[in-house]
Parts: structure tokens; C-alpha cells; sequence
């Protein structure tokens, strides 16, 4: 059994320090896979997502399993994903705004094209179905396996494999537009 | 294209998480976790096993006793049909209702030997199940029983002149009618009992009417 395994066999158990520790481990993903969701809204939106998501996960741990094969994270980023759905439908049309605010460094020039080069993928990639987004963020952005991701959108591990080589096919297509 | 991603995955890995979250984020969130004690602890999958356990039995139940409520005497589901009607008139007291769906099929099963046994079989055990209910309950629950198998009588006796072949066959249901219904305790019993004390008892006294009855409905 390992750390993480122990913490939440712990918080099951009702030991709200050890759930502290789970969530000092995972606060700052499911926040960035937040605010990234919820481009052109307020951090303290995304700030709002992350603590409900915990909150969540903590009430519904008891159904959480990692004898079936379940992974904690994969458990998380679904419980932010339906959060951030649900908030979506509440608030449509926001229009999207300048979100990179990096700190220049080294060549501006090449910082500017850089900077302009990932607004247009993330703006290609708001354009894509929301599962097709989850597969790009999940995927390549936190790294999940191809059956973590599978459990976070609710398709088979398959489906998924076939649907991850054409979101990269269809964004490079939103590229060249 | 997966050049760009990564490049895009850097600034999302660069997304500063707020003071205020990386702070305070947890002395916040803790205020607000409720005790385990207070969370109901039932695992999703016995839920959804329960669910699925009784959904199929749902099913297995539901579905033939559907097809159950259209079936004839001397059909394969009848029985089941007569088990449900059996459940339905203990729950709900109505003896009454169950006469009348027996008797209508003893009506419609007149001119079929066997199914017509099966029938008369089962109109005889709803009689006497209402007669010994209703020998148990008020003056009123058996007047209403003597009204009904009167009434019951009445409809075999169109029967009967509706289809002549038939006759001899409801005749036995007639009489045994009419035989119940003097076995339904009246509130004049007692006094009759006194009068009859030779021992001659009701029964015998309604079978005679009925039987007199019967013989001026053979001779019209």
C-alpha cells in the first residue's frame, strides 16, 4: 500500500488531516485543469471549482475504490470535470480573453510569436467538443493514462485510444484555418 | 502538432495557483467538511446491484402476470391468474369483486367441458372463501354477500336461456349458488334456529325454495 493509498484509506475513515495532505498533493492540478476550462472567467471562479471539487470528493470518498482499479486522480479530474460542466451551462457565451500573462524572458520577439502561437492552439482547442478538449488537457497537458482519462470522460479505453489520434488530426486542421 | 502541444503544456504548467488557494485554501475547505458520522456510507455498487436485483425481479413477476390477467380456465397461466386475483382480494378485503370475475367465466366457458370444470371449480372457492368473511363480519358485509350471489344466480339463469345446450351444466352452479348463499348467516338465523330446533337448518330451508325456484325457471 502506498502514501496516497494509506491517506485515503485514512480519510475514509474520517481523518480530515490526512485529507488535508490529499489535497495539499492535488490543489494546484485540478485549479490550473480549472482555470484552463474556464478561460475568460475570473480565477476566483476556478478557485471556487477547485474547493467544491474537494469538498465532493471528501462527501462521496466511501464509493472511491482502488481494488477495481481506480485511480484517485482520475476520481478527482472527474469530479472537476462535471463541476466545470456545470458551470458552463450556467454561464454560455463568455467570450475569451487574453489569458496568457507569462513573464517575459529571454527574446521578446520570440516570446511574442510563442505567446501567439499558443493563444491560436488554445483557441483551437475551446473549439473542439468538450470530450476532445478533456482528451488534449487530461492527456497530454496532466499526463493521465489513456484508461485514466477513460474513467474522467466516461467512454472505453478503445474508443478513446482511436478519438486521441484524430483530436490531434482535427486541431491541426483548426491550426491551418 | 504534438511540437505545439508542448509548448502550450508548458504554460499550462506555469498557471500559478492563487495565494489566497495555496494559503488558506485547506483552513477553508476544512471548515467546511462534514463529519463522516454525518455522511451515509452506501457503496454505489450495492446500490446499483439492489436497483438491478429488483428491476429483474420486477420483471419476472410483472411480465407474466400481465399476460396472466387475460387467460381463460384450462390455460397454462390461469393458475397464476387466479393466485394474483387470490393475493389482491386478501389485501384488499373484496371478496365480492373475485365472485363476479369467476362467474364470468363459468358464463364464458359454459360451452367447454374441462375448462368449464376448472371454472366452476374456482367460482365454488370464491364463494365459499366470501361466505366464511363474510359469516365473520357485520349484518351488512352479508347482506351484500346474499345480494351478489343473487344476483349471480340470476345472470347463470340468462345464461342457461341464452343457450339451451348449456343448461344442465350451469344448473350445478345455480344450485350451488343458491346453496351458499343460504350457508351466509342472516340476522334471523338465531330465531329461525329456534324455530327449526327438529334440527332442519336454513341450508336445507333455501335449498328448497331454490329448487322450487329452479324447477318454474325449467318450466318457462
Amino acid at each position: 500500500m502506498n502514501d496516497l493509498s494509506q491517506l485515503i484509506t485514512k480519510a475514509k475513515g474520517g481523518d480530515k488531516d490526512a485529507f488535508g495532505q490529499i489535497y495539499n498533493l492535488f490543489a494546484r492540478r485540478i485549479f490550473r485543469y480549472c482555470q484552463f476550462n474556464l478561460t475568460g472567467q475570473r480565477s476566483e471562479e476556478a478557485q471556487d471549482l477547485c474547493q467544491e471539487t474537494f469538498l465532493k470528493a471528501y462527501k462521496s470518498i466511501s464509493s472511491f475504490s482502488e481494488r477495481k482499479g481506480g485511480s484517485f486522480q482520475a476520481y478527482l479530474f472527474r469530479i472537476a470535470r462535471n463541476l466545470i460542466i456545470d458551470s458552463s451551462r450556467k454561464k454560455k457565451d463568455i467570450p475569451l480573453k487574453e489569458y496568457l500573462s507569462i513573464e517575459a524572458e529571454g527574446d521578446l520577439d520570440e516570446q511574442i510569436d510563442k505567446k501567439q502561437e499558443n493563444q491560436k492552439l488554445k483557441e483551437a482547442i475551446n473549439k473542439l467538443p468538450e470530450i476532445e478538449r478533456q482528451i488534449v488537457i487530461l492527456r497530454y497537458f496532466e499526463e493521465l493514462t489513456t484508461a485514466e482519462v477513460a474513467r474522467v470522460i466516461g467512454k472505453r479505453e478503445g474508443a478513446l485510444r482511436v478519438r486521441s489520434h484524430r483530436v490531434l488530426k482535427k486541431l491541426k486542421d483548426l491550426m491551418e484555418e | 502538432m504534438e511540437e505545439k502541444l508542448e509548448g502550450l503544456k508548458k504554460e499550462y504548467l506555469k498557471t500559478e495557483t492563487p495565494d489566497y488557494l495555496a494559503n488558506y485554501g485547506w483552513l477553508n475547505l476544512q471548515s467546511r467538511l462534514p463529519d463522516q458520522k454525518e455522511l451515509v456510507h452506501l457503496p454505489l455498487v450495492y446500490v446499483r446491484r439492489v436497483i438491478l436485483a429488483f428491476s429483474i425481479l420486477l420483471i419476472i413477476f410483472t411480465v407474466p402476470l400481465t399476460f396472466a390477467q387475460t387467460s381463460k380456465p384450462g390455460q397454462s397461466l390461469y393458475p397464476l391468474k387466479i393466485a394474483s386475483d387470490r393475493v389482491t382480494t386478501k389485501i384488499t378485503g373484496d371478496y365480492i369483486s373475485n365472485i363476479e370475475k369467476r362467474a364470468q367465466e363459468v358464463i364464458e366457458t359454459s360451452d367447454n367441458g374441462s375448462s368449464f370444470d376448472e371454472a366452476a371449480s374456482q367460482y365454488r372457492k370464491a364463494t365459499d372463501n366470501a361466505k366464511n368473511k363474510a359469516n365473520l363480519e357485520d349484518e351488512q358485509k352479508k347482506q351484500e354477500l346474499k345480494k351478489k350471489l343473487e344476483e349471480q344466480e340470476k345472470k347463470f339463469q340468462e345464461a342457461q336461456n341464452v343457450n339451451q345446450k348449456n343448461q344442465n351444466r350451469l344448473e350445478q352452479v345455480v344450485e350451488q349458488t343458491r346453496q351458499t348463499r343460504g350457508e351466509v348467516k342472516g340476522e334471523n338465523d338465531s330465531q329461525k334456529g329456534q324455530q327449526n330446533s327438529n334440527g332442519e337448518d336454513n341450508r336445507g330451508e333455501n335449498n328448497n325454495n331454490g329448487k322450487e325456484h329452479s324447477n318454474g325457471n325449467n318450466g318457462d
